[in-house]
This record gives structure tokens, sequence and C-alpha cells, in this order.
């Protein structure tokens, strides 16, 4: 079954047209990866699809799982599934991190008619996939994100991941200013959860993420659209021959 | 009655009180001195730079009376649940500015604590040389009325190195259309005493009063105080704080003033600090409806090495107002010192209003200081985020009310009035009670 079918959806933000006509379908069980260079439009479609306020959709659908996507308010597509692993998480100064999971979670269950989680079985939850995970564990302790360092807000996004489950996640350029170590982390965060009922689209500059993550498909966003879909061994073109190919490949 | 009208028929009015009162008030002269200096200044006006931001027709404009006779009913059954609720083990109940034995907690104060009362307190010759000092030499009008008008000279001495918890309330009973109640506390830290002392300023819904009430403290060389305060009036109350903190060598004060509900709150502190002396202060401001909540805050370097640092949050909601007025001066002998003020404000309505005035005045060389002050409303970023973990916009907005009082919150002590202001303050922003835990301290995952 198709979890995601995107088909010419085009957007604008601020008058700005960001994307220019893409078509995508990603089947359960699946990891996508989308590449491209800066400015090409990928992490917008991450943000119209998480539905950031600010970008106007002005042609196109999107389907998530038989669903209007682009109907749903943003709280909604997380209740209905979706997840967005930000580039850049946001501090959230004065919010404790467990009880953030605690409260985001319980608000899936509420819109899915489900019993608020038990405080010892989050808890548990937690504590194991962030041994899973090898993350301090104080970071379930602190302030969302505040004073976290660039790979701790990384671990954060893969902790709070982990914890929703989500049937289909988006993680844009999480691997951006990660060393080794965490970018393991976040490829192991993403493989623990693979099944045949989730799927992926991994948004990433570099291929690096992709020698732990291995995709399915490999697609080439450039000037707001995909323009080429391969194998993983896509990326290791792209690796070595950089972006600027794509021009000339263009139809 | 014009402005000046008033505060002759305050200057009469209070000079009968006086006068009636004659045998109890054995600072009677140094009142005297005082209440003719309120008559030079008069009432506070537009012109005080410390004052331009309250509303001060619905504070002063009504025909004001001075200290009225204590009530038949002693305490309204309602204010009386409210201070039990607090559930001090050692409390000092002070009602109109007057000391009552009967609200207070039976038990003997704790060792190296007293309190004097009256004539004991007009006796004591520390606390008689500070009044004589600046009788007739106040620079704000409403200072010296009311150390004038105070209802009863009260003097709290703690001479204990060991730290000693204690809660003072302060209750405004009066009933009347427009009573003026007028209270003075002395605090006197002796060299090396330690002291944690909770302060809650109360008024009943219904009071329609006016209460002003100055807290004097003494930090003797090497003490040390913390003192967390709360302040609830009710809808048509105004109550009007003044605290003046003098800090000796390497003495240290920790200080928070919570403006929690109430027509018309503002707490002005005013700290000096000696040589190497320390102080840490944060502060909470909230106004809805139509209230306005507002701090001022001078603090003034006047010895070398002294450190202060400040953290000042208010929300303004509906038509409410809040103000933050904040002045640091390092005098040219105050070299070496550190000064940090923080004011960060949420406005949450289009009606409503902050103010911010942060001002730094240094003269010293080698000064390490800063300021800052934010008025800005939730952040979308942070709003969208929660919404993208399925949290939505009521349920976000609540918790991020939640997460920015806390931090003023958190540093409230002891325990009991911590959580009493916390179920006030989110009472007062419409946030759930539920949301108590949003900053942490009962989760542990580890």
């Amino acid at each position: 079954m198709n979890l995601l079918e995107i088909e010419d959806l085009k957007a604008t933000i601020a008058g700005h047209e960001v994307l220019r006509g893409v078509n995508l379908v990603v089947p359960g069980g699946e990891v996508h990866a989308v590449m491209g260079p800066n400015g090409s439009g990928k992490s917008s479609l991450a943000h119209v699809l998480a539905g950031k306020p600010g970008y106007e959709v002005t042609s196109g659908k999107v389907r998530f799982m038989g669903q209007d996507l682009l109907a749903l308010a943003p709280e909604e597509r997380a209740w209905a599934g979706l997840f967005l692993a930000f580039q850049y998480p946001v501090a959230i100064p004065g919010v404790n991190n467990t009880y953030f999971l605690r409260s985001a979670l319980n608000a899936h269950r509420k819109a899915r008619g489900q019993d608020e989680i038990d405080s010892r079985d989050l808890l548990s939850k937690m504590r194991q996939i962030m041994k899973e995970l090898g993350m301090d564990p104080k970071l379930a302790q602190r302030h969302v994100n505040d004073g976290f360092s660039g790979g701790e807000k990384k671990h954060n996004e893969v902790l709070q991941m982990s914890v929703l489950e989500p049937r289909f996640a988006i993680l844009d350029e999480t691997d951006s200013g990660l060393d080794i170590d965490a970018l393991r982390m976040v490829a192991e965060g993403v493989n623990r959860l693979r099944s045949p009922e989730r799927a992926f689209l991994v948004v990433t500059h570099y291929q690096r993420l992709l020698d732990y993550i291995i995709p399915d498909v490999v697609h080439v966003f450039a000037e707001g659209r995909i323009v080429k879909s391969g194998g993983k061994e896509l990326a290791l073109e792209l690796e070595s021959k950089g972006y600027g190919w794509l021009k000339e490949a263009r139809p | 009655m014009n402005s000046s009208e008033r505060s002759e028929h305050l200057f009469t009015e209070g000079r009968a009180w006086l006068a009636a009162g004659l045998a109890e008030h054995g600072s009677f002269g140094t009142r005297a001195l005082s209440l003719d200096r309120f008559r030079q200044l008069g009432l506070p006006s537009r012109k005080d730079e410390s004052w331009r931001y309250l509303p001060l027709k619905r504070v002063f404009g009504k025909d004001l009376a001075p200290n009225p006779g204590p009530e038949a009913e002693p305490l309204d059954p309602r204010l009386k649940s409210e201070i039990d609720s607090l559930g001090f083990a050692h409390r000092l109940v002070f009602l109109d500015g007057g000391y009552s034995a009967a609200l207070s907690s039976p038990e003997a104060l704790p060792t190296g604590v007293h309190l004097l009362c009256g004539p004991a307190a007009s006796a004591d010759a520390w606390a008689a040389e500070r009044r004589a000092a600046r009788a007739g030499v106040e620079n704000q009008g409403l200072t010296a009325l009311s150390s004038a008008l105070a209802r009863e000279d009260l003097l709290l001495r703690i001479s204990s190195p060991h730290p000693v918890d204690l809660a003072l309330i302060h209750l405004t009973s009066a009933s009347g259309e427009a009573p003026a109640v007028f209270g003075e506390l002395r605090v006197h830290l002796t060299a090396g005493a330690n002291a944690s002392l909770a302060q809650v300023f109360l008024s009943s819904s219904e009071s329609r009063a006016l209460a002003s009430h100055q807290t004097l403290v003494t930090v003797d060389e090497g003490g040390s105080l913390t003192e967390s305060r709360a302040v609830l009036g009710g809808p048509d109350s105004s109550l009007l704080l003044r605290s003046e903190v003098e800090l000796g060598r390497g003495a240290r004060f920790t200080g928070h003033q919570l403006l929690l509900r109430g027509g018309v709150s503002r707490s002005e502190l005013q700290v000096n600090l000696g040589e190497a002396a320390e102080v840490a202060l944060g502060g909470l401001a909230l106004a809805s409806g139509t209230s306005h909540a507002e701090h001022d805050v001078l603090v003034h370097h006047r010895g070398p090495r002294a450190k202060s640092q400040q953290l000042y949050k208010t929300i303004a909601d509906g038509s409410g107002h809040t103000a933050f007025h904040g002045r640091v001066i390092v005098d040219e002998s105050a070299g070496g010192a550190v000064a940090h003020q923080v004011n960060r404000n949420l406005l949450l309505s289009r009606e409503a209003e902050v103010d911010t005035r942060p001002q730094l005045e240094i003269y010293a060389k080698e000064v390490e200081a800063s300021h800052g002050a934010t008025v800005g409303q939730l952040d979308e970023e942070q709003l969208f985020f929660l919404a993208s973990r399925g949290i939505d916009g009521d349920a976000a907005r609540a918790m991020l009310r939640a997460a920015f009082v806390e931090e003023a919150l958190a540093a409230i002590s002891p325990e009991p009035l911590q959580a009493w202001s916390r179920a006030a303050a989110f009472a007062a922003l419409g946030v759930s009670p539920e949301l108590a835990g949003v900053s942490g301290g009962s989760l542990d995952v580890g």
C-alpha cells in the first residue's frame, strides 16, 4: 500500500515558487532519499508536507494513507502518523522534555480514542530507547532543546520519533552538522523503526547518511521538482559527480 | 477635588489620625515630620518618572480615608481559609498594617527571632535612629505618607546564624468606599544572620482599599536574606508595595516578587549594595482583564566589587497592562561591579499593553554590565513545532504560557508558597493545573 502519494505539487512562500510540480509515491516499508543542491526545495517539500504556516500550496494533491493530507492541520497530520524531524529544532525553555513527550504521546492517543499512557510505561520506554541508541539519559530531564548542542537536538528528534512511532517520518537534513557517532545514532534510530507498515523520506545534502540508512529509492531534487530517480547507486553517482551535471541532464 | 486638594485632605485626615493615637505612637515626632514631608511632595504624579505608567486616577482619584478603625468582624472567612491553605509552620499575620496575634501561629518564634510591636518597636534605639535619619527627607510623597501613617511601629529582628524560615502575611480587610491602609515593617538581620522570608500580601475580593506597605530591610555585614513575596489583590483593590534593602559588606539578598492578581499592583524595590554585597532578583507580573501590574526596581551599587542580577518577566492579556522600570546605578566608588538585568514580556492580546524601561547609569570604571528587554507574542516557531508533535493550538499556547511563568515560579521558596503561587498564576492565565509539571521536577527517567 502506498503511504504517501504526491501529485504535481506546487507551492509558494512569500510569493516565491519553491515547489514546481513534485510527483512522488512512497509505498510502505520503503526508505526514499531526497538529495539535491542547497535551495533546490528539498526542505520546502518537508515543510509543506508537515503543514508549516507561511507556505501556500497553489496546485497538486497529497494523499497520506488515503486521506487528503493538505486538508489537515499540522497536529492532525501528526495524529494521522506523519512526523517531521526538523533541520533546526526550536528550543522551548521551561518545558521539560519528558513532560513534552508525554503530552505529545497523549495527544496522539486521545486522537485515536485511547487512554493516556501510564507515566511509568512512558519512562521505561524512553529509558529503553535511550539505552539502545546510546543517548545521554539527562536529555530527558532538560528543557526541550534548551542549551542543547546541535548533535543533542538531533538526538532529541530521534527520541521523539522513536516514542511517537509514526507511520511516515520525514528527516529534514537531520545529518547536517553531525559527527560520525551522532550520524550513526540517527541512522540506528531510523533502522530500528523500519517495518513494512512504515516509510521514511530522508532529505539530505550528502551521501554520507545513506551509508547507514540504505535507501530503496533516491530522488534528485533541483529547482523545486524531482529531476531524476534511481536506486541507491544514484547517491554514489551524485557524490562523485556533484550536482552540476544535472543541469545538462534535465529535459 | 484635584490632586493637590486630595493631598491636603489626606494630610488633614492623617494629622487627626495621628493626634487621636498619640499615646500609642512613641514615634510621633518622626511621623509628624514625615507627614509634613508628604504635604510638600504630595501624591504621586505623572511627572514622577517612577510612577508614569501607574493608573494614578484609578488609585488615588477618590476620597481616601486613612486607616479606618478595626472591623467589627475581623476577617473575611475566605481570607482566613486562604491563609490557612498556605500551610506555613510559623506565620506572622498583619491586619491592615497592624500585628494580629490572634491570626498568627501560636507557637513561639524560632530562637533568634524577635518581633517588636508598637511602643516596644518605637523604643528600640537601632530602629529609632533609622527612623530619625529618613523622617522629613523622604524622596517620594507616598513613602513619607506611609511612614507617617503606618498603623503600628513594627520591628522584626533576626540574629540567628542558622537558617530561619518565617512567613509574613499582610491582609487588607478594611471595608468602605475608599479606605487607605498603611503598613511599615522594619526587618533587621544582624551580622552573620541567615533567614528566609515568605511574604504574602492579600486583599479580599470585595476590597476597594488602597494598601501601601513598606518593608525596610537592613542586612548587616555577612548576613544573608532570601525573600519571596506574592501579591494577590481583589479586582477593585490597589496594593502598592515598597521594599528598601540595605546590604552591608559581603551581605547577600535574594528576592523574588510575584504580582499575581489584583486591580492595581505595584512592587517597588530599592537595593543598596555595600562592598562585595550580592543581590539576585527575580519577578513576575501578570495582568489580564483590566488589571495593572508593575515592577519598579532600583539597584544601586554603592560599594566596590558588588554583584547584582535581575530577571523580571511580565504577561499582559485581555486589556491588562504591565510595566517594568528597572534602573541600575553604579557609583563612581563602586568599581569592579557586575550588574546584569533581563526583562522579558509576553503580550497576549491586541488590547493589552506592556511598557518596559531598563536603565543603566554607570559612573565607575571597570564594570561588567548588561541589560536587555524583549516584548513579544508566543513564538510561532515553537507553536508549529508543538503542533507537528500533535500538541494543538490551545494546548500548545497553554504550555508556552505555563513555561514562561515557570522560570519565575521555580525560584520561589518555600515549597508551599511556590505551589500556592503557581496555582494563583495558572488561574490568572487560564492555564490548567495539570500543567504544573511542565518544567519537570517530578519526572525522572534516570
